[in-house]
């Protein structure tokens, strides 16, 4: 692979040009970890790649080593894994639940503490999901409560 | 970053604080009513004077099997598997179990006096319902917190998107 850099102070932003034979899963793989430094998930369904804002995304869960990203009525599969898209989403309020999933901070209805010391969390469309004892404290130092 | 986990010295920092509210109220207990228990009782052999040595060791003993059962029952496969209400009548039925062997073996009070265990059960039951009241008063305290910081997040999180605009 063969990578060049040109820099032009004229240029207002940062363009990527990939010039390629044909996409492979390895390349739709970095185009997907660009487009999160943009705010932008790459999302799969039905054969059809969707490029999603960052906002739409409500949670996003892995199952039998793939990513799914959830948004208020579709489902989405993503290329990237699930630390990767938590490494890259941090800045846009994004935090564990727990070992399979991260939250969209932003797109939390409510919540409810649990007396065995975990948090329920309704999401904007009204889906429940649980963050663990194990990154309740997270969520908890996020929401200035610890 | 993740939720500190506890860890041994968590579980020992625990279990000397169990001991010593034990001991506090066995030291009460002794110099207001020492004289008369003592006649009865191994914990209270010394009457008013004091607590004896081995009674002291004893309730370290039980302090430590009884933070011991806590901690097991509060462990994440636990919590997984069983559910709160199991877990929590698991948890009282052998820390009872725990008492009762202690007072069958060490003589604590006669175990075929019905009085007490009256005194026994009527103190297990406040000291329950008081754990449990207080567990619920401070998870109701924290979900308010919660909404109120997730309110405050959310109000700054817009202010942001505006000034980003």
């Amino acid at each position: 692979m063969k990578i060049t850099i040109q820099t032009d102070e004229t240029q207002t932003e940062i363009a990527v040009d990939i010039r390629c034979p044909g996409l492979t899963p390895e390349l739709e793989k970095v185009i997907s970890l660009l487009r999160t430094l943009d705010m932008k998930l790459t999302g799969q369904k039905e054969r059809s790649t969707y490029i999603l804002d960052v906002s739409q995304v409500l949670y996003i869960d892995s199952a039998d080593k793939k990513t799914f990203l959830y948004t208020e009525n579709e489902v989405y599969e993503s290329d990237l894994r699930l630390y990767e898209l938590e490494e890259q989403l941090a800045r846009a309020d994004f935090i564990r639940a727990g070992k399979s999933s991260i939250v969209n901070l932003r797109r939390i209805m409510s919540l409810r503490s649990e007396i065995d010391g975990r948090i329920r969390v309704t999401m904007s469309n009204g889906e429940k999901l649980v963050v663990s004892r194990q990154y309740a404290g997270i969520l908890k130092q996020r929401l200035g409560v610890k | 970053m993740m939720e500190e986990k506890k860890n041994i010295f968590s579980f020992i920092g625990e279990a000397f604080c169990t001991y010593s509210i034990a001991v506090i109220i066995l030291t009460i207990t002794a110099a207001v009513t020492g004289d008369e228990a003592g006649e009865i009782s191994t914990l209270f052999r010394l009457g008013s004077q004091g607590i004896p040595l081995s009674a002291l060791v004893q309730f370290l003993a039980v302090a430590f099997l009884t933070t011991g059962l806590r901690y097991l029952f509060s462990m994440d496969w636990m919590v997984k598997r069983v559910p709160p209400l199991l877990r929590v009548l698991f948890m009282c039925v052998l820390i009872v179990a725990c008492i009762v062997l202690f007072t069958n073996l060490f003589g604590w009070f006669p175990a075929d006096m019905w009085e007490p265990w009256a005194a026994f059960a009527a103190c297990f039951l406040l000291c329950f319902a008081g754990g449990t009241v207080t567990m619920i008063v401070k998870t109701r305290l924290e979900n308010r917190q919660m909404a109120e910081g997730l309110r405050r997040l959310k109000e700054s999180m817009g202010k942001e998107e505006k000034d980003e605009v």
